[in-house]
């Protein structure tokens, strides 16, 4: 009876029992067989079951010829709050919070602290960033602050527990994240070489930029369960490689103190030295004014305002006039071509015309007679003209080419420019280039390009491309860069005769770039600073020196530029000595005997 | 006799007998059901704690790559070229000026030379990091647990 009574409310149950498992069964059916809404809700639990994680694997370091390190990384901190869920803040006392945080990580304030911490949670909101690039020693002070708080203090009262709690809460929603920046503990040492990293984790000129691609690695996004069963290892990350440079650092540190010295006595208005291993085409040492602490790699536009159009690095990306350190490539073509011996006389009567353009010399006298190493020591730019004119224009211009005048040296490091030479076929070459271009004047070239185009004579008639990277190590390997030769503009003989005259006329004129014990070749330069199409102006000049040596087993070549000297305009008087002290100390560091202990000790041999 | 056997059968048909089979069943299925219940949370278990394990030891291995790469660098810092010519000077070297070095020619010495970065040992990097336990299912681990043994007869690889 009581059955038939209730059966409808027992059918009424049953129904909606029924109605609600087919509405599931319907769900899922629909959800399996609507690719859309499968894909969906797979998003929906992938999103909610994991989470993204970025792995940056650590920039390549950089180290110096000996594995001296010049560029590699420390640990910084990211510091953050939790600001919570919506309607559940984390931030009990943003008052103390801000205090704290203002008081302990450098460049907060308390205003923007606070301004931060008191933005409500909010599904868009839930985590604000305080600072990054935090130092250790900020961060220890914070955690050391914490323990303090979070340690008992024996006897204390109601009110020194209610503080530390108070702290302890403050300090809750704290989420400190440590992660790997640039640092270069070098300092300022070689910067104009190695470049900088910014916070983008990009490299900026020098070696960073060069070979940026291969010292970051490759960032390689992973999702990470939040499900501990479903832990999988870290991800194979492209790690960045590490560079082994060409450069030494007690060699760049000298020559950088040197030319620093060099500008300060001189008054010039910036300095240059390159150091060059002609045999192997190695960078050893190249030091520009100015310079930067690439750690405050901020101050970047402080030091090389644009304005000023200073450049990074001079040895690369500034292009001059170079004077006379450019004749010995117009009598390296000379004696190459066979047009003139050493002993091949000119008679000087003062000027020579070329092009319709006259010529005269450095100090406007006639010189008589002299033969070429006296042309070379005297520095004749009316001798010099001559011989370029025996050249002619087309040997003279593809020689030059071949010397690598006028186009970049491929040197691996970012920012280089070429230099400018107008040939024949160019619409405003003029003939009267011929003759000013032999001494100098007309073409420029920067100074690494004169490095690695006179490092010909210096090497037997062989130019070797330039590098700066010596090795690259990666995933535990080596890789060795051999040496490479980039052209032979001259043969060996000539190398060989034009140096040697070099050397004598330096001996013959007892330069002050005479060094002691070695016996080197050399040439000064004195180049007047043209003035847009307005001329030369006569009172600022560019003085230069190249010189190499040991004479017989030329180990080293370095090359001065004083830019604009107040002392004296002169190469052979401001620029001449910077290179006698540079060779005084490479011969230490490079651990190179006088000429008479090398022949005695080759001789016992 | 007879009655014996109808006794027997009776025993045999009657309504509590049957229950009790049904109930036995019943006790077989939960036993079997908790048997495997337990197998599975005991592994869910070792597996949710191991994974954390991973985990931390994956944030360990994290740090200590970034300590390695802060402690090279600081170790560098101490010895970069300002700071040790700072000391060298305090100690009273000098530079040597070049009239000062005396260059002897030592016998039976051969020219070393120098060689940069030693090559670090190569680390299996492409081994897999998961352990089987993790993708494998049960009746792989019950398989594994009991045909195991047989590895120890060089019958399985």
């Amino acid at each position: 009876m009581i059955a038939t009574q209730h059966q409808w409310r027992f059918s009424l149950v049953a129904g909606f029992f029924w109605a609600a498992a087919l509405l599931i069964l319907w769900r899922i059916v629909g959800i399996q067989f609507d690719p859309q809404q499968l894909a969906r809700v797979q998003e929906e639990v992938a999103r909610k079951s994991q989470y993204q994680k970025v792995v940056v694997p650590p920039r390549g370091q950089i180290y110096d010829r000996h594995g001296d390190l010049l560029a590699g990384n420390i640990e910084v901190f990211e510091i953050g709050v939790d600001l919570g869920r919506p309607g559940e803040p984390h931030v009990k006392n943003p008052l103390l919070l801000s205090l704290i945080l203002s008081q302990n990580v450098p460049g907060v304030t308390y205003e923007e602290v606070f301004s931060k911490v008191t933005i409500p949670p909010s599904s868009k909101a839930a985590y604000v960033k305080i600072a990054d690039y935090v130092s250790r020693e900020a961060v220890d002070k914070l955690n050391y602050l914490e323990q303090e708080a979070s340690t008992p203090i024996p006897g204390e009262s109601e009110v020194q527990k209610a503080e530390r709690r108070q702290i302890l809460e403050a300090l809750s929603p704290l989420i400190i994240r440590p992660h790997l920046t640039r640092y270069y503990p070098e300092k300022a040492l070689g910067s104009n070489i190695l470049g900088f990293v910014s916070r983008e984790e990009r490299g900026y000129f020098g070696v960073e930029e060069y070979y940026n691609d291969i010292l970051a690695g490759r960032p390689r996004a992973m999702s990470v369960p939040y499900d501990p069963r479903r832990v999988e290892g870290l991800p194979e990350t492209a790690k960045g490689a590490h560079l082994v440079l060409t450069i030494e650092r007690e060699v760049q540190l000298a020559m950088e103190e040197l030319i620093d010295q060099a500008v300060a006595e001189t008054g010039a208005s910036s300095g240059t030295i390159v150091v060059y291993q002609p045999r192997r085409g190695e960078i050893l040492a190249m030091a520009t004014t100015p310079r930067m602490d690439l750690n405050e790699y901020w101050r970047y536009e402080e030091i090389f305002p644009r304005g000023n159009r200073v450049p990074f690095n001079r040895a690369i990306s500034q292009h001059y006039e170079t004077g006379s350190t450019f004749k010995p490539f117009t009598m390296a073509i000379a004696l190459e071509l066979g047009i003139v011996t050493p002993d091949t006389v000119f008679v000087d009567q003062g000027f020579i015309d070329v092009g319709g353009h006259r010529i005269v010399n450095w100090n406007g006298g006639a010189w008589g007679p002299q033969d070429m190493i006296g042309c070379l020591q005297h520095s004749l730019n009316v001798c010099l003209a001559w011989v370029a004119t025996q050249i002619g224009q087309e040997n003279f211009y593809r020689y030059l080419k071949a010397f690598g005048i006028g186009s970049p040296s491929g040197v691996d490091l970012a920012g280089e420019v070429s230099g400018i030479l107008r040939t024949p076929s160019d619409e405003n070459w003029d003939h009267s280039d011929l003759g000013t271009n032999s001494f100098g004047q007309g073409v420029s070239a920067t100074p690494l390009q004169m490095v690695v185009g006179l490092s010909a004579l210096a090497n037997e008639g062989v130019i070797m491309v330039p590098h700066v990277v010596r090795s690259i190590v990666l995933d535990d390997y080596q890789y060795d860069i051999e040496p490479r030769v980039l052209s032979m503009p001259i043969s060996a003989q000539t190398a060989r005769t034009l140096s040697e005259m070099l050397a004598r006329s330096l001996e013959k004129e007892s330069s002050v770039a005479l060094v002691e014990g070695y016996r080197v070749a050399g040439k000064t330069g004195t180049a007047e600073i043209p003035v847009g199409n307005l001329g030369y102006a006569t009172n600022l000049t560019n003085a230069s020196f190249v010189g190499w040596g040991p004479l017989d087993d030329p180990q080293f070549l370095v090359y001065v530029w004083l830019e604009k000297p107040l002392t004296a305009p002169w190469g052979s008087v401001v620029a001449a000595p910077v290179f006698r002290q540079a060779v005084e100390q490479l011969v230490i560091y490079l651990n190179i005997p006088p000429d008479k202990v090398r022949k005695q000790l080759a001789g016992e041999e | 006799m007879e009655s014996v056997e109808r006794l027997v059968r009776s025993s045999f048909q009657a309504p509590w007998r049957k229950q009790l089979q049904w109930v036995g069943w019943f006790l077989l299925c939960v036993v079997c059901a908790s048997l495997v219940a337990w197998v599975y949370v005991d592994i869910s278990n070792k597996t949710i704690l191991v994974g954390r394990q991973i985990q931390n030891r994956l944030r360990l291995l994290e740090s200590v790559e970034r300590q390695i790469e802060d402690r090279t660098s600081e170790l560098a810092t101490l010895l970069s070229v300002q700071m040790m010519e700072t000391r060298a000077r305090k100690m009273g070297f000098r530079l040597v000026k070049p009239g000062q070095i005396l260059y002897m020619k030592l016998p039976h010495r051969n020219q070393v030379t120098p060689s940069l970065a030693p090559r670090s040992p190569q680390l299996a990097t492409g081994a897999p990091t998961k352990p089987p336990h993790y993708s494998e299912t049960l009746w792989q681990w019950l398989g594994r647990q009991f045909v195991g043994p047989w590895n120890f007869l060089g019958e399985m690889p």
